[in-house]
């Protein structure tokens, strides 16, 4: 009886939280696929859809460039991703080796930048970049994001190897393995799932960074990433225009997360040592 | 018999602490060496150091004539087992066993021939393409030695693989363990603190004390002629009675002897202090006459003497025997001559 009426709660908690999460998302289905008469004209457009249109979503396509700005936010995004892990994962794997005392100052000390404002590093950062010709590149606005999310993706790997016993790296050298074949063919495959995440985690936060992206490439308005180019869009006043692309900004989210979520499955690490 | 492996002037130091302490060792070819030691005397790093996943401070550790102390783990071709088993949790079993082969290089069918050979050999042939989370405890032990044997190592190192086992498991594993040791034919470093291990597996048992060798021998011998006091009263599943002051002309000197070491007669008398029975034998403590544990009174609970006997005694009562056999060590605590 207790345990029917736990499940209970737990179902409407489900459901209030979707609700809450996918709301937002609703509403700009609502607009994006709607007439404008049916929403943008009216004081309390209705939550249910009366009706069905692709014409906004063709004409904003039309009238702006969209492509531009995704790929180059889809550019962004999957350096960002990329330079987080393959400088997380040596990092995480070298903090590891060091008494934990030491390397839990140094990843406190990874979070400062994250401490401060990003005005505040990225202003600085941009003169620089403008020296170093790193300005409006995909590359330099990559590399100020790593501010970002660098520290935590070194904070993930490191827990994660942290997590690994000692002995499964021991088992692989005297099996035979070099110690880059025990670091990529036993160790990697083992938290891999830590990696996805921080993955992941760089990726959809470069996917709506803004601070770092409109002062390091700001000049040609299709040249900057997707948030940025929204929020010009937002400041000229085109709510339409807005909406849908503001849906579209998801979908590739959405994409991102369905194809990695199979790989974000607990218990794997689980019987490989017994005692 | 010819010399595998031999430990020569072996230090290990953590800090200032020496867990190995000039420590000389042979291992001979075939053989089955059980180290054995209470827990903190260095058993495990002994194999760490000899697998190489730590360095030996200073000495030399050579195998086939070939000093190993400062190669790479990977490089000394020898094969260990750890206390956890430490499989592969990414992998199936196939893949577990196969890991060893893959890193040597071996051509795919020879390995597959290879794997099922040994996987016949350890009973785990139906359960090659499991994943590892999936066997039993007995399954995994017998995973991590076929990882081991797969390959031709020099010498296979095991660290305590039978600890994490239940009873009835563990028995079964000790056997076949053995069997196995002896068919292949390869030469067994196997660490434990379990005097039965010991006892059932070893062809020759080296008793490890504060990071170096008390005695090294047949496990019979050393139960029956311990070199020093510190070794009869750790080896055997009771300790050795001791016997201080001046009994059997021997002054000065102590007495040591097993509790089924006694017949019947008069030399020794005691009180009884506790008599319990164990399947067809009595078990009696009592602290003997002429016991003179003199300033060591202070210092540490004077532990009664364990005789077998026949027959039942009552608490309070007086039991005398003789002795079968008995060793007598000096004061300092080393063997000076057997009387049998």
């Amino acid at each position: 009886m207790s345990t029917n009426r736990g499940k209970l709660g737990t179902y409407i908690a489900v459901i209030i939280l979707s609700i809450i999460f996918i709301y937002p998302l609703w509403i700009l289905i609502i607009y994006a696929f709607q007439p404008a008469y049916l929403t943008f004209d009216k004081l309390y457009p209705s939550q249910i859809p009366l009706a069905f249109t692709l014409s906004i979503l063709v004409q904003s396509f039309k009238k702006v460039d969209l492509i531009g700005p995704l790929t180059r936010s889809l550019e962004v995004a999957f350096m960002v991703g990329l330079i987080a892990i393959g400088l997380g994962i040596p990092a995480g794997y070298g903090l590891s080796k060091i008494t934990s005392k030491l390397s839990n100052k140094l990843v406190v000390f990874l979070f400062v930048i994250n401490m401060m404002p990003g005005l505040v590093v990225a202003i600085p950062i941009s003169i620089y970049f403008l020296h170093a010709n790193l300005d409006n590149t995909v590359f330099g606005v990559a590399l100020a994001q790593e501010l970002v999310v660098l520290p935590l993706s070194v904070f993930i790997t490191l827990s994660a190897f942290r997590s690994l016993p000692r002995d499964l790296e021991h088992q692989a050298r005297v099996d035979g393995a070099s110690l880059s074949s025990t670091f990529f063919r036993i160790l990697i495959p083992m938290i891999r799932v830590p990696i996805i995440v921080a993955f992941l985690l760089a990726w959809m936060t470069s996917w709506d960074e803004f601070t770092y992206a409109v002062i390091i490439a700001p000049i040609v308005p299709t040249d900057s990433t997707f948030p940025v180019t929204l929020y010009n869009y937002v400041s000229r006043n085109l709510p339409l225009e807005s909406a849908t692309f503001a849906l579209v900004a998801t979908i590739p989210v959405i994409i991102l997360a369905a194809v990695l979520q199979k790989y974000l499955k607990g218990q794997y690490l689980s019987g490989g040592l017994v005692g | 018999m010819t010399t595998k492996m031999s430990y020569e002037n072996v230090y290990k130091l953590y800090g200032s602490k020496r867990v190995l302490n000039k420590l000389n060792l042979d291992v001979e070819e075939g053989e089955f060496l059980v180290i054995l030691g209470p827990s903190g005397m260095g058993k495990s790093t002994l194999l760490r150091t000899t697998v190489g996943i730590e360095d030996i401070t200073a000495g030399k550790i050579v195998l086939d004539g070939e000093d190993i102390s400062k190669l790479p783990p990977n490089k000394r071709n020898i094969a260990m087992v750890f206390q956890n088993y430490a499989l592969y949790p990414n992998m199936t079993v196939y893949q577990n066993i196969n890991f060893p082969l893959k890193m040597a290089k071996f051509d795919k069918g020879e390995a597959k021939r290879k794997i099922e050979a040994i996987a016949e050999t350890l009973k785990i042939g139906d359960v090659l393409e499991r994943n590892i989370n999936q066997l039993s405890g007995g399954q995994k032990q017998r995973v991590a030695l076929a990882r081991a044997l797969v390959r031709d190592p020099k010498i296979f190192l095991l660290d305590e693989p039978l600890s994490n086992l239940d009873a009835r498991v563990r028995f079964t594993a000790r056997a076949e363990l053995k069997k196995i040791q002896k068919e292949l034919g390869h030469t067994f470093v196997y660490v434990t603190h379990d005097q039965t291990e010991a006892a059932t597996l070893s062809d020759r048992v080296a008793v490890l004390r504060d990071g170096g060798i008390e005695q090294i021998g047949v496990y019979d011998e050393i139960l029956n002629e311990p070199k020093s006091k510190w070794l009869g009263d750790f080896v055997g599943e009771y300790p050795m009675n001791f016997v201080d002051g001046d009994v059997l002309n021997n002054p000065g000197n102590i007495i040591g002897f097993r509790d089924h070491w006694t017949s019947d007669g008069k030399d020794l008398t005691g009180l009884v202090q506790l008599c319990t029975q164990e399947e067809d034998s009595f078990h009696v403590s009592c602290s003997v006459d002429g016991d003179n544990p003199g300033e060591d009174q202070d210092k540490e609970e004077v532990r009664p003497i364990i005789v077998k006997t026949s027959k039942r005694y009552e608490v309070g009562s007086k039991i005398t025997f003789s002795l079968k056999r008995y060793n007598v060590y000096n004061p300092e605590g080393s063997l000076l001559r057997v009387v049998k």
